[in-house]
């Protein structure tokens, strides 16, 4: 147990000192930190900023109506204030300054309101994308012209456009409901989620198979070998390495978080809380499938020692990996589908699939035992058997394996 | 007591690497394990370090078969020098030392002692891929040392060493003999383990040849060995004589084996017909012959 602590300690805090792991670390976080950080402040800077729309009407018609029914858009669609001017000149003398980014260009032309006719132009795309501002208004106007010169009253052809009280809502077995803003806070969840296992356990698991054929190529490994057994050697890198990627996350983490907090208008759909049990099955699927794959990487590591075989021996595992990524659309669709409930019991799937299941639909609790359990039973398995590739495999030099040398030291070790 | 070496054998695959290799070395003694490339040296000596574990036989220490707690008790100059590239030496050694069972204190202590002896102390804060194979050796040697074995097999430890460098390790390896430190060391310099070893182990082709204290393998050749140096420098005379040996020594004169059944005095009588003999002297055979003896020049 001691030489245990002491390798796992050694494989932490070297690496942690390398200059390439706090350069990795502090990039990621400047990443997750900015992907968080800087939308919204160009959100924050475009919102603040009055949109500015030059109107060549024309029909000499429209203008004035225009303005008056901005007034009416209700407050919480109106995120931006819209300065409307009545241009003196033309379209073809204002373009210029419409490339330039100096104001959108709104022509309308036509016979007002049965035949108009309206184009909005602006270099920005935030002018673009805030243009309903300004168009959502304009139809409404116009649809209202139009109906009152077929003879309805004004009052009357407000109420017919007046929008209809639409409610989307994903219904569970239990009391809970989810509208569809809370729905696309659960995917966002679900994809988080899914992402944290993904980058857990890819990074680390690269980390593992790096230091073994570090230790190999440099031929310590003999050294090593002669002092303490293979199984702690294994189980230190696993350790160590395992909670130096789980730093590196914290940190991703952390950087998200505060990312967030000071941005934390930029999400529009609510946040959808993360609830004890559900973050508990995470932890326990990150841990699982870290160890199932590290391990894994860990005796492949142990058959090669060349640097140039490292790329042919990974790339297999790593698909296997990548795998469940592909079903993703399927089990959202419909988490309850044969596929779905089949896929989820497959170890090497269960982590992605079971949580993708359990937080974007219902899954009953054996379910998710029995998952829990057969992925225990396979990381078990694959551990003991990647411990005895690698001990047999340890001092072997020369070309890469192939699946019967595998099997070979697999019987050996 | 000592390290017993019973009956051991390990193949991989087809190829038998070592074949009922049974040999002992007493405990405090300095055993050479002497042997031609690939004849089972390395094998034998990881078999012992439980790197590789035998396929028949078993390996004793003090009585007790080599397990892991055993063997916490060893130190390990293996023949592939490996040591971490990025790791301060200081660093390095403390962990491996630290390895082996001692204290963080105590480890500290017993480095810096064997950094001192190996006149390591410019490079101990230095990284260990900053220093040239011969200071790489010598860390690697004081990684085997510093944790206070009370067994030390060393492969090859002189190897690729310049002169000056060499000196300091036979100097170390005696102050660890002189700690009472069993030691099994291979090498191929027959003068070094001549010099250095209380006992010889021989392997040839995964065999055991023999084995034995040096003064023993000595008195068991049976053969005598002339040294003859003659005013002429014509030893001509010497291609008429059935059965011998011959090779120039250091000081220019020349070593004859003498092969059982043929008397020295008549290689006497022989020279002196031929020129005025400035030396004549009569010894056991070197190592070196013997080895060549047992293994055949061409395999060795």
């Amino acid at each position: 147990m001691r030489n245990l602590w002491l390798i796992t300690k050694r494989e932490y805090i070297g690496r942690m000192k390398s200059g390439a792991y706090i350069t990795s670390t502090i990039v990621l976080m400047v990443v997750f930190f900015g992907s968080t950080i800087l939308p919204s402040l160009f959100d924050s800077s475009s919102k603040s900023k009055p949109l500015d729309v030059t109107v060549v009407d024309k029909t000499g018609q429209v203008f004035g109506p225009l303005q008056e029914a901005l007034t009416l858009l209700p407050a919480e669609e109106a995120k931006r204030p819209v300065n409307l001017t009545l241009a003196t000149e033309d379209e073809a003398t204002l373009m210029p300054r419409v490339k330039e980014g100096d104001f959108a260009l709104l022509v309308v032309e036509g016979s007002f309101p049965g035949g108009l006719k309206a184009k909005f132009m602006a270099a920005h795309l935030s002018a673009l994308t805030d243009s309903y501002l300004v168009m959502t208004p304009l139809q409404n106007m116009v649809r209202s012209a139009r109906m009152q010169e077929r003879g309805l009253a004004p009052e009357v052809a407000i109420e017919i456009m007046q929008p209809l009280d639409v409610e989307e809502v994903q219904v569970t077995s239990g009391d809970t409901e989810r509208s569809q803003d809370q729905f696309m806070g659960t995917l966002l969840l679900a994809m988080s989620a899914i992402m944290s296992i993904y980058m857990i356990t890819m990074i680390n698991s690269q980390f593992v198979f790096q230091g073994i054929l570090e230790e190999k190529v440099s031929r310590v490994v003999e050294v090593m070998a002669a002092a303490v057994r293979p199984v702690e050697m294994m189980a230190g890198k696993v350790l160590g390495l395992g909670a130096l990627g789980l730093t590196q996350y914290a940190g991703m983490m952390v950087a998200w978080v505060a990312g967030n907090a000071i941005s934390r208008e930029m999400i529009d759909v609510p946040q959808q809380s993360l609830s004890w049990d559900v973050a508990l099955l995470i932890m326990v699927f990150i841990l699982l499938s870290y160890v199932l794959n590290a391990t894994l990487m860990a005796a492949l590591a142990a058959t090669v020692s060349r640097m140039e075989d490292s790329q042919t021996v990974q790339t297999p595992v790593i698909m296997l990996m990548m795998l469940p990524m592909f079903l993703f659309t399927p089990v959202m669709n419909d988490p309850n589908s044969t596929l779905a409930v089949v896929l989820s019991f497959i170890p090497i799937f269960t982590p992605i699939v079971m949580l993708m299941r359990v937080i974007l639909g219902e899954v009953a609790a054996w379910q998710v035992w029995v998952s829990v359990g057969l992925l225990v039973v396979t990381t078990g398995l694959v551990s003991w058997a990647s411990g005895r590739i690698y001990r047999a495999a340890l001092l072997s030099f020369g070309s890469r394996p192939t699946m019967k040398q595998l099997w070979g030291y697999l019987k050996m070790g | 007591m000592s390290l017993e070496v019973q009956g051991v054998s390990k193949s991989f695959g087809p190829v038998r690497a070592v074949q009922d290799v049974s040999f002992t070395v007493p405990d405090g003694r300095v055993c050479g394990l002497l042997g031609s490339n690939g004849a089972g040296k390395t094998t034998t000596m990881r078999m012992i370090m439980r790197i590789f574990l035998p396929d028949e036989g078993e390996i004793r220490w003090m009585g007790n078969p080599v397990m892991d707690q055993v063997r916490q008790g060893f130190g390990y100059l293996p023949e592939e020098r490996g040591l971490y590239p990025k790791m301060q030496v200081r660093e390095q050694l403390v962990y491996l030392t630290q390895l082996k069972g001692l204290s963080l204190e105590d480890a500290r202590e017993r480095v810096d002692l064997w950094i001192d002896r190996l006149e390591l102390g410019e490079y101990a804060l230095r990284r260990v891929e900053q220093l040239s194979k011969g200071n790489q050796q010598k860390v690697q040697f004081a990684a085997a040392a510093a944790s206070r074995p009370s067994l030390c097999i060393l492969d090859e430890p002189f190897t690729g060493l310049d002169p000056v460098n060499t000196l300091v390790m036979e100097r170390a390896f005696r102050t660890l003999a002189g700690e009472g430190t069993t030691i099994l060391f291979s090498s191929h310099n027959m003068d070094q383990v001549e010099a250095l070893c209380d006992d010889v182990v021989l392997i040839h082709r995964s065999h055991l040849v023999l084995s034995g204290s040096l003064r023993e393998v000595k008195k068991a050749a049976r053969r005598q060995t002339v040294k003859l140096r003659l005013e002429s420098g014509d030893y001509g005379f010497l291609n008429r004589i059935a059965g011998i040996v011959t090779r120039r020594g250091q000081a220019g004169e020349m070593e004859i084996s003498v092969p059982t059944g043929l008397e020295p005095s008549q290689i006497l009588r022989a020279a002196m017909d031929v020129s005025t003999v400035v030396q004549y002297s009569l010894g056991e055979p070197s190592l070196r012959e013997i080895y060549l003896e047992k293994v055949g020049g061409a395999g060795a």
